[in-house]
This record gives C-alpha cells, structure tokens and sequence, in this order.
C-alpha cells in the first residue's frame, strides 16, 4: 500500500486504496460515478426545493441527498467490494487489511448517517422513526449483500413501515417523535455500526467460510438464474423448450441460448409485489380508519410503481444475462441454424430481446392496471396509472447494445440507470408543467414514448455495426 | 481440388498490447489430426477460437473449407465441431434437453451415436433428466464432447478436451476419438498438456511458441529426428515431453 501523495498519511492512503479497489468492483469508473451523480443530484434537489420551498428545507436536502447516494453507494458497492477483498487468506494473513477496512466501512457508514441526520433534523420533527429506518435499510440491506445470514431481520422495519404507523400503540408512536428518542437514535448508531461492521468483516474461521458459501448461494440464484426452480417451473419450462425445438424458429432457438424466459417469472414478481402492497395497505388502513376503500385507491400509484420496479429490474438485467454462457454462446453461433453474418445474427438477437421487453413490459402493466382496477382506482386515476407504466418504456433500450463487449457496469448500476431512464419522462412533464402549465401526464407520457423510440432506433443502428454478438462478453 | 479445412495466413492477434498470435501460418489438410502443443498462455485457445471466427483477429487471413469464418455458409458450419476448453453449458437445461436443442440446430444428427455414447459414459436415465448444473465438472466434459459428436463433423477442433476427466474418462474418450472419429477420415485439432494421450491419438503434432508455428510435422518422424540432431551416432529414442521441453523453451 503506497502513499497517494505526500501529504497523505499513510493510514488514509490504506483508506483510499481498499476505497477504490472496493467499489471498482462495482464498475470501473464508480468513484467518479458517484462523485458526478452526487454532486448532479444535490444540485438538481436543492436548487428544486429553494424555489419551491425555501432556504432551510432546501439546506436540508443538500445535506440529505449526498449521504443518500453514499448511503447507496456503501451499501451496494462498498460493502460488497470490502467483503470481496476480506477473504479469508487476507483477513487472517494481510497484516492491517481487516482493520482498516473495519475502519473505512464504519467511517463511511457513520459520516454519511451523520450527515443523513443532520440534514433530517433541519427538515422535520421526531428524527427517530426515519432516522431507524435508514440504518435498518442500509445496515439490513448490507448485511444481506455480504452473505450474513438473518439479516432480513433488519430490513422488516422497511417492509413493516406502510403498517407500522397504523399498528403501534399511541405511547410507542409518541415516545418516537420526542427529541430524546431521535437522541437514543443517534447514540445507538456507533454501537450498532461497530457490531454490524465487524459481522460483515469476519477474520476467517467457520462462520467466515459459512458466509462465503451463503453469499455463492445467493449469487448463484440470482446469477445462474432466476432458473426456474421446483416442479412447476421445469415443467413449463421443459413444455416451452419443446415448443421451440419444434418450430425451429431461429429467433426462439437464439433467445433459447440466453437463459429461460424470464417474463412469467417477472409478471409473477409484478403481482406477488402488487398484491402483497395492497395487502399491507388495506390491513394498515382497515386497523386506523373506516375508509379503506379510497386510501387504497390514493395508494394505487404506489402499487403501480412497485410492479414496474420488477421490470425495471428485468430490463437492468438483460446485459448480464447475454453475457452469461458465453462459452456455450460459440457453438450456438456455429450451429447451421443461426444467420451466418453478423449484422443478422445481432440483428435477430436485438428484436428477440425487444419483443421479450415488450411482452413483460406488456403484461407488467396489464398486471398493474388489473390491480388498480381491482382497488378501485377508476377515470382519471387509472389512466395516471397507464401513463406511468408508459414511463418505464425507454429501459428497453437497455437490451439493446454491443453484447460483444462485457457490460462494463455492475447490475445493481443497470437497475439505476433503468430507473434513472425512466423517470426521464416525468422530469420533461414536470418542467413543461411548470413553464408552459401543459397537463403533466401527456407531457410525461409523449416525453416517454418519443424518448423510448429514439433509443430503440438508435441502439438498433448500434447493434447493427456491432461485432458478433454471441460469444457475448468477448471483448474487453 | 477440395480446399483444406484450415487454412491461415499471417494471422494476428493481440491483447492489449501484448502479441498471441504473430503472423502465424498453419495450414491442416483433410483427415489430419493434429495435437497443438504449447506452453501455458502460448495462445492455443486463442488460435482456436480465432480459427473459428470466435474471436476478432488484428491481421491475416483465415480460411475454413476455403470459407472465411466470419461468413460461413450453413453446409460449412455443419461440418464443424467443437468442444471449448471450459464447459460452459446452458445449466438450466437437463442433459437430454441440450441435446435436443443443437440437435434442432443441425440439419443431420445422430441420434444412434448419441444414445450410444450416453449409454456407454455413465449417462443413465436419471442423470440424463439432471438439470446440468447438478452434474459433476467431468459429467458437463464428456456431455460436451457428445454434443460436439451429435452432428458427425468432418472438422473437430478440441481445446484440451480431458482436462476434467479422470483416467478411465480420458481412456473412454480416446477409444472413441479413435475408434469413432479418426477411423471415419474426420480432420482433427486437438490441443492437450496430457502428453501420453496425445501420443496415442495424434500422427502430427504442431508446436505454437511465440504466435507462431514453430514446430509441425509427423510425430514419429519428429521424435525420430531431434533424436539424430542431438546426438548423432547415438540414436536414443526421444520422448514427446523431452522435445516439448526443447521446442518450447
């Protein structure tokens, strides 16, 4: 570990580097990544809330809004880059590696908290509800990343909070909102940091290698997967499979070659997450009002969001899927059944990967709309919600790229740009609402239907020039 | 006159900015089997996967039956198998489900020969329906080499296709190497670090040392003539490993 400048003691140069050898895991360029997108997102927040709501809420936000992308960023890069680089060899073996990254993770985690809670306090009474939701979600959420078992134990408060506030009795509720309890709050944080810290950065033994294989688990069910798993799903599977074989179809056989597909598992995701949203909700307001009816439909859009969280999620995952079985993908390319030039082969690829999008895409809102209706939401409100499935569509541009190359990009950075994609739609709304006083939902929705044209033409010009797509992940 | 079915001309490749392959030039001609020898990170799987036109070259020129890989008509890429050094099959499908699906992708396959061979290397009825990523690494071996087998090709390039077998495997896969493939006149490419099997199977041998072919030709003859050079007079008989050690140095 060598100095970074002279200036630098050596300790923070340990820091920086296990720093950028952490998150460069994530992406390679992650640091600059994420110094860009805060110092975007603050600007953008800030400067949004001073015109609209004043001075203090918008100094409030400029605090909030950095620690929550560093919050993001050490709960999805850092932690998993730093128990990456604690293996056992080098938490027992490396002398100092496993403290200082001990130290690096917990002084991440409290400056940003410590930040988080600051600008909270400047925006709100009674601290301490928000302020045990944050460390559960990124302490749970970690922890869950690293391997450690249990760990969803912290993440309950985020699943529980639409019901909590409901449930809890008066006393709990209003003991919650007095200073002392945001006090308890924040002194309880080093502790709890500590104690999570040094779970998620354990020095070899059993319960290290444990983890380890928890963790390839995990990654193997998500990466080698999603496969349909249990009786059920072999059979459809096996069913759809031999559909294909019979047809011989190249697009079929070529997506064949990706992985099962994907959609009825997205769209089964989209209902569970919807159903079990309005589920909690109507438990929730059942247990404190009378008017369940129209609380579950003003919670509707929520519902509808949450579904098309799953394909989003689907739609971020597309690289990394092509890229899997790469060394399969050779012989899929030399078989007499595939086009025998590139551009066809791409070409082909492309729309099966743009007709899969659309499907889910399709059948994601169906799912969404199906619930809304079923809620109650009706007129203006369910048409909303149409427009907002609308905004999800420029994601299925993600698909469509130069696989020949290995995405460059972790997965969990997909999914933000899927997001961030998305919500390109409602910012042109937004703006031509402010400036012109034109209705937001058609603005947001033509914005988003244009802007998934454009991309989807622009990127299939894209894959068209490419290299041979498949064996995907070739070149780097 | 029947074009060779590897042909190549100055072919280069390079990572970074590090040369593989330098002006290389190998020619194999019809019914040859050739084993492709070479030190660790010599670029034997890059000149496979080059040769195939699975990977981009920086220079030369390529040729399989006389066609350029990255256009290869349907009749050529059906005269082609390939088993690729890492098996890295669709883990999601069973053993008779992959099957079945390059099977879809070839206009002639044989179904007798794959029975056979399922048959015949420890494929019963269960493991057969195992979704693949339950199998053991030799398992998704010999399964790959049965797939590359299914649609009888008259090229079959091999990188380092044992690796994963254990000795009654690799005996297994050498009678059929022999029995099924060579004895039917099929060319064939096929790089090893096992020494002894090479010996068994292969009649020439093609050293890469440098990106290029340093050395190629009968491995009887080989053997035979370092042995003359080294020690004229003395005639001792060479072994394979010995040469490797001399040529690749």
């Amino acid at each position: 570990m060598t100095r970074r400048s002279p200036r630098c003691s050596p300790r923070y140069s340990q820091y920086a580097l296990l720093w950028h050898a952490a998150i460069a895991q994530a992406h390679p360029r992650a640091h600059a990544i994420l110094l860009w997108s805060m110092a975007l997102m603050t600007l953008l927040t800030t400067t949004v809330v001073a015109l609209v709501a004043g001075v203090q809420e918008a100094i409030g936000w400029a605090l909030c809004t950095p620690a929550g992308v560093v919050l993001f960023a050490w709960t999805m890069c850092l932690v998993p880059g730093a128990t990456g680089l604690n293996s056992p060899a080098n938490a027992k073996l490396v002398p100092g590696m496993r403290a200082r990254l001990i130290e690096l993770t917990l002084l991440v985690w409290l400056g940003a908290i410590g930040v988080f809670t600051i600008g909270l306090f400047m925006l709100r009474d009674g601290l301490a509800p928000a302020l045990l939701l944050a460390i559960g979600v990124t302490l749970g959420v970690a922890s869950g990343v690293a391997g450690a078992r249990g760990s969803w134990i912290l993440i309950t408060p985020l699943l529980a909070g639409s019901i909590m506030s409901r449930l809890a009795p008066a006393w709990l509720l209003d003991a919650l909102a007095t200073p002392a309890a945001a006090a308890l709050v924040v002194a309880s944080m080093p502790p709890l940091g500590v104690l999570v810290t040094r779970a998620l950065l354990p020095q070899a033994g059993d319960r290290h290698w444990n983890m380890l294989a928890h963790r390839e688990r995990m990654l193997g069910a998500c990466n080698k997967g999603m496969v349909p798993d249990g009786l059920l799903g072999h059979a459809w599977d096996g069913l759809m499979l031999r559909r294909d074989l019979a047809h011989r179809a190249p697009r079929a056989l070529l997506m064949r070659a990706l992985g099962p597909n994907l959609v009825p598992l997205t769209v089964a995701a989209a209902a569970i997450g919807g159903l079990t949203f309005a589920g909690l909700t109507y438990l929730g307001e059942s247990s404190g009002s009378g008017e369940v009816a129209g609380k579950l439909v003003a919670s509707s859009p929520g519902m509808t969001a949450l579904i098309l969280m799953t394909f989003l999620f689907q739609a971020g995952s597309v690289p990394a899927l092509v890229a899997r079985n790469s060394g399969e993908q050779a012989l899929v390319r030399l078989a007499p059944a595939m086009p025998g030039l590139a551009p066809q082969l791409n070409r082909l690829l492309a729309r099966g990967l743009l007709v899969r999008g659309v499907t889910c895409w399709a059948l994601t809102s169906a799912a969404a709309l199906l619930l809304a209706l079923m809620v109650g939401a009706r007129g203006e409100a369910l048409a909303a919600q149409a427009c907002m499935c609308c905004m999800a569509l420029p994601s299925l541009a993600l698909g469509l790229r130069d696989h020949a190359r290995a995405p460059s990009w972790s997965i969990a950075f997909v999914w933000l740009l899927a997001i961030g994609v998305a919500l390109i739609g409602p910012l042109v709304g937004a703006l031509l609402y402010l400036v012109f006083g034109l209705p937001f939902w058609l603005c947001a929705t033509v914005a988003a239907i244009v802007l998934a044209a454009a991309l989807v033409r622009q990127r299939l010009r894209l894959v068209e020039r490419a290299p041979w797509a498949l064996p995907a992940a070739r070149l780097d | 006159m029947t074009p060779s079915p590897i042909l190549m001309r100055g072919v280069a490749k390079r990572f970074d900015s590090k040369p593989i392959l330098d002006g290389l030039d190998w020619e194999v001609r019809q019914g040859q089997v050739v084993g492709l020898l070479g030190r660790n990170g010599a670029g034997k799987s890059t000149l496979m996967e080059c040769l195939l036109g699975l990977r981009e070259t920086d220079g030369g020129s390529i040729a399989l039956f006389g066609e350029s890989p990255d256009a290869l008509s349907d009749a050529t890429r059906a005269r082609i198998g390939y088993v690729p050094q890492k098996s890295d099959l669709f883990d999601w499908m069973t053993p008779l489900q992959l099957l079945a699906y390059f099977k879809a992708m070839y206009p002639r396959w044989n179904d007798a020969r794959v029975d056979g061979l399922l048959g015949r290397w420890g494929f019963d009825l269960a493991l057969r329906n195992t979704p693949i990523r339950r199998l053991s690494g030799g398992e998704q071996q010999r399964l790959s080499i049965i797939r590359a087998l299914g649609h009888e090709p008259e090229l079959l390039v091999l990188d380092e296709p044992v690796s994963a077998l254990d000795p009654a495997g690799r005996r297994d896969f050498l009678v059929e190497l022999i029995e099924g493939v060579i004895e039917r006149g099929t060319t064939v490419v096929f790089s090893t670090h096992i020494l002894t099997d090479l010996e068994r199977v292969a009649l020439d041998v093609a050293f890469l040392k440098n990106g290029r072919i340093a050395l190629q030709g009968d491995l009887g003859d080989l053997l035979d003539g370092a042995a003359s050079e080294a020690e004229q007079g003395a005639r001792t008989s060479r072994s394979l490993e010995q040469l490797f050690i001399e040529v690749t140095r």
